[in-house]
Formats: C-alpha cells, structure tokens, sequence
C-alpha cells in the first residue's frame, strides 16, 4: 500500500516520538509512505460557523495539494497521524462534498489553485494499521509478557460518528490492533472519553481531573500502560500523570512505540517508554536478558 | 511619501509614444516605457520616501497597482515595474509595526521561542494573500507555515531574499508583522543552525588582539595620493 503522509504541525513540534516510531514501523510492515512536498495547518478546531470559509482554507489548500501529488505518486490515500488534523481534513472534506456553493466560493477565492475534486481518502494511522495485523503479527519480535494494555482513543478521531474510525462509545479498532501483538488488552469504560483538550492553556485543574480519572479507571482494572494515538491527549494525560500524589505504576506512549518496541525498533522508542517496557518485561522473565525470544 | 513639485504637463517627448496613469487617483501623462518610478519623476513628483537604490534591492519602493478591467491588486517594485496606460497605483513605503525587543542570546531556534514573540503567527489560516502581496515572488506563507511547526531552516531558506518591504504585512488579514519576523527567523538560522565560518571567528581574534593595528594607523598617516596609489596598484585576487 502506498499513502501519502499529512504531519501535521503538532506532530512535528511536539510529538516527533510519535512520528519515528510510526514510520519505523510502517516500513517494517511494508507500508509505502511519502511525506506531502506541501501541507499547511489544518486549522486545528472545525470550525463550526456556516459562512467563516477563511478557516477551512489551510485544510483545503492541503487537499489540493495532495490532489495534485497523487497523480504523480500514484495515490490518493493521505495518512493522518494526529487525530485533531484528521478530524479538520476528513470534515472539511465532507462539507465541500455536501455544499458545492461553499466549494465554489472558496475555490474562486484560491484562484492560484486548481479546484478540489473530491478525490482525496483521508486515512487515520489506526485505520491503516487495522489492515495490517497479519503483518504486525509477523513483525513482533518481542513477546509482551507483563504488558496489560488500556487502548485510549480520544474524541477526535471517533466523533463525529459520520467521520469517525469506530464506535464512539464502544471502540475495537485500536484493542484489535494491540490484540495481535499477544499483549493483554485491559478494557475499561474511559476510552473514548475527554482528556480534557485544549483546556491545558486555559484550565489545567480541569485537564488533570479529567486525565486523572482516565488513568486511575484504567489502572484500577490491572493496566501498566495506556496508549495513546493523540499528541494532545498524550501531553494531558502526562501532565495528569506528575500531577497526582500517589501515582500508578503506568505509563503513557503513542500505540506506535509500543508497536515499534516489540517489533524490536528500540531507536525510535522514547527513553522513558523503552525503560519502563523493559523492567515489566525483565520481571516477568528474570532469567532471559532482553527479553527477546524466538 | 512624495512631494509634489511640479504641475504642469511636460507634453509629449518625441518619439515617444504617451500614456496615462492614475497616482493616488490623478492622471499623469508619461511617455511609454518608463518605470513608475521614474513616470512619477517625469511627472514632477520629487521622491523623499519610497525611493533608494533603484536597483530593486532595497525595499523602499513597494507599489499597489491595478490594471484596467481588472479587478487583481498586483504588486511591484516601482524602480522595478514599467508603468502601463490605465494603471491605477500607489506607492506604499512603509508597514507601521514596532519591532518586538529580544536578546537572541536567551532564544531558541524553535517555533515556542517565536511564538512567544509573535504570536499573531499561529493566527494563520493559509490564505496565501502574503505570497500574492510578494514582489520578489518569494512562497510567504510557505514560510509562515514552516515556523509555525518549527522548521526554522525551510523558513530561512524561503524568505531569504526578502527585501522588507513590507506589503505582505499590510495584506495579511492574520495581522502577521512579516518584517520583523523573518528578520527573527534568518537570525536564528545564521546563530544557531548553520555551520559556523571558522575563518570568519579566526579573524575576528586576530583583529581583537590587535593584530592588525599597526598597518592600520601606518595608513591612517600615509597621503591621500599615495592611498590613491597603493590603492590602483593592489593585488587583486585571481579568479
């Protein structure tokens, strides 16, 4: 499968732990990425009002540009890490399909552009993932004995339903994936629910409450480690975690390092994440150093 | 800005072929071929802003201007574009915005440290108005967009040859002081991510050490004329 690939600026700035471990491990299942030669800001939030077309212009310029690339590339499929970009881009996607007047108002506003056909499949990381779990099965290198997994997922990349990858309220899509690496998938109720988002600039009470009571739901059901596909959802949740007085034995790391360290792709791992993988593991089977079998 | 000095026509120079143009909404007959620096002369307007090296280098001659039958603002250099019958135009020599104070020791190469300065930047929307605003062609908002996810050498690289002129600064509806910013953005780039000239840091010893203070005040006392000839007769370095 060939896709090209929208970072987005968070992953870049903030998450580019985020960005090397998928790739790696892209690669290793035989997936075929190319970052887009242009993209811009997604616009970060939807925006909601019906005649403020100016804020859609970054997600549309970036489908143009991936119109125009496919061609050559010879695929139309755009991988999305950041489940916010992913929620702008397939949004805005749906509204020019749905309103041909605001397609026409803003492609004759971009006139140094050629105009959007539709063309374009804005893809999240878990939907391509999915595809691949004979792949991922194969890839694993590492068993991860101790590993007792909660799949978190956010809102964006679930809601709204008609955009969204899963079940809003009872999302598999990210277990499944984690299921067939044989780690022990924790299911707890808080999987889909608010990390508190942007309130981290504004209200970081209500982020570590909100973060908090997610990772004390999911470690109170046996989990030492909580994935994460979101750099926002990820910087919340790491916040609420040094907040707390008495924190659980848990960690917080994007599914792609996870993905990445059994794989045995220890270089893109976070150090943190790498250590912590390695002393449940080494616990579990004292005797074997590395824990590498097979 | 312009001071006018002269009002009356100077009728048709012969030979060649007379055009109109609007300044600032009066017509103005000029002969065809000229620059709009040089018609608004021919005009009798004296330039004391919006004119310098005439050379399309310096920036202070940024122009607004719109052809008949067209609704497209278009952009130029005045020392630069040729002025056209029917063209409507001003010259705009300056964007009014305060430099932010900043010791760029105590920065980082990084979006968060730029933001913090100018943080209209995350303001915007990819409108392109900055990259159509630019007389020297070059992506603008290319390069707002790689500041805001923190590639400050693919921003450097682009706005390299910005003259600071300003328009894209009064064109952009994100309110973006360009100018300043990319003034922030290049010196980042040259402190902090590209290789450093050991040459350069070499001679910069040698000269604080004083190695190089004797020859000077050799030539501080030595006769203009024969300055003029030590001049003349220097080595030049072979190509």
């Amino acid at each position: 499968m060939k896709l090209l690939y929208y970072p987005g600026c968070s992953v870049k700035r903030n998450a580019i732990e985020y960005e090397e471990s998928t790739l790696a491990v892209l690669e290793k299942i035989g997936v075929e990425v190319k970052e887009l030669d242009k993209w811009y800001c997604c616009g970060v939030m939807y925006s909601l009002s019906s005649d403020d077309l100016i804020r859609h212009l970054g997600a549309v310029r970036t489908l143009v540009k991936t119109q125009v690339e496919s061609r050559s590339y010879g695929s139309s499929n755009l991988l999305v890490l950041c489940p916010m970009c992913f929620n702008v881009l397939k949004r805005v996607d749906k509204l020019l399909k749905s309103d041909p007047d605001k397609l026409e108002t803003i492609s004759k506003f971009m006139d140094e552009e050629e105009r959007y056909q539709f063309g374009v499949n804005v893809l999240h990381l878990l939907e391509i993932l999915v595809l691949y779990r004979d792949r991922i099965r194969e890839s694993v290198l590492r068993k991860p004995d101790g590993l007792k997994i909660a799949c978190y997922y956010g809102c964006t990349v679930l809601r709204p339903k008609d955009i969204g990858v899963d079940n809003p309220e009872d999302p598999r899509i990210m277990d499944e994936i984690v299921a067939t690496t044989g780690a022990e998938v924790i299911h707890y109720p808080f999987k889909s629910e608010c990390c508190g988002a942007y309130q981290s600039l504004l209200n970081r009470e209500a982020v570590v409450d909100k973060s908090s009571s997610i990772i004390r739901e999911a470690a109170v059901r046996g989990a030492n480690v909580l994935l994460t596909i979101c750099p926002l959802c990820h910087y919340n949740l790491r916040l609420a975690l040094e907040s707390m007085k008495r924190p659980p034995e848990i960690t917080i790391a994007y599914l792609s390092e996870y993905l990445a360290y059994v794989m045995g792709l220890d270089n893109v791992v976070s150090k943190d994440v790498k250590e912590f993988f390695d002393r449940v593991l080494s616990k579990e089977k004292p005797l074997e150093g590395g824990g590498f079998f097979g | 800005m312009v001071e006018k000095t002269l009002t009356q026509s100077r009728g048709s120079v012969v030979g060649k072929k007379m055009i109109r143009i609007y300044f600032m909404g009066r017509a103005y007959e000029v002969p065809e071929g000229l620059t709009i620096m040089k018609a608004l002369e021919y005009a009798g307007f004296r330039l004391v802003r919006g004119v310098g090296c005439r050379g399309g280098f310096c920036g202070a001659c940024p122009t607004a201007y719109r052809l008949p039958g067209e609704y497209k603002l278009r952009i130029g250099l005045a020392c630069q574009t040729i002025a056209e019958d029917g063209m409507h135009l001003v010259i705009l020599p300056y964007s009014p915005m305060e430099k932010p104070r900043y010791n760029i020791e105590e920065l980082k190469p990084d979006a968060g440290s730029i933001i913090a300065l100018f943080p209209e930047v995350t303001r915007c929307v990819a409108c392109n108005t900055c990259t159509k605003a630019c007389p020297q062609g070059l992506d603008v908002m290319d390069a707002v967009q790689a500041i805001i996810r923190g590639d400050i050498a693919k921003a450097a690289n682009t706005i390299f040859d910005c003259i600071s002129c300003g328009l894209c600064s009064l064109r952009c509806p994100a309110e973006i002081r360009h100018v300043h910013l990319f003034q922030l953005v290049r010196r980042l780039y040259g402190k902090y991510i590209l290789p450093k000239a050991k040459h350069l840091e070499i001679r910069v010893k040698e000269i604080e050490e004083g190695k190089y203070e004797e020859e000077l005040e050799k030539l501080m006392k030595t006769p203009i004329e024969e300055l003029k000839r030590l001049y003349s007769e220097r080595e030049i370095e072979k190509a």
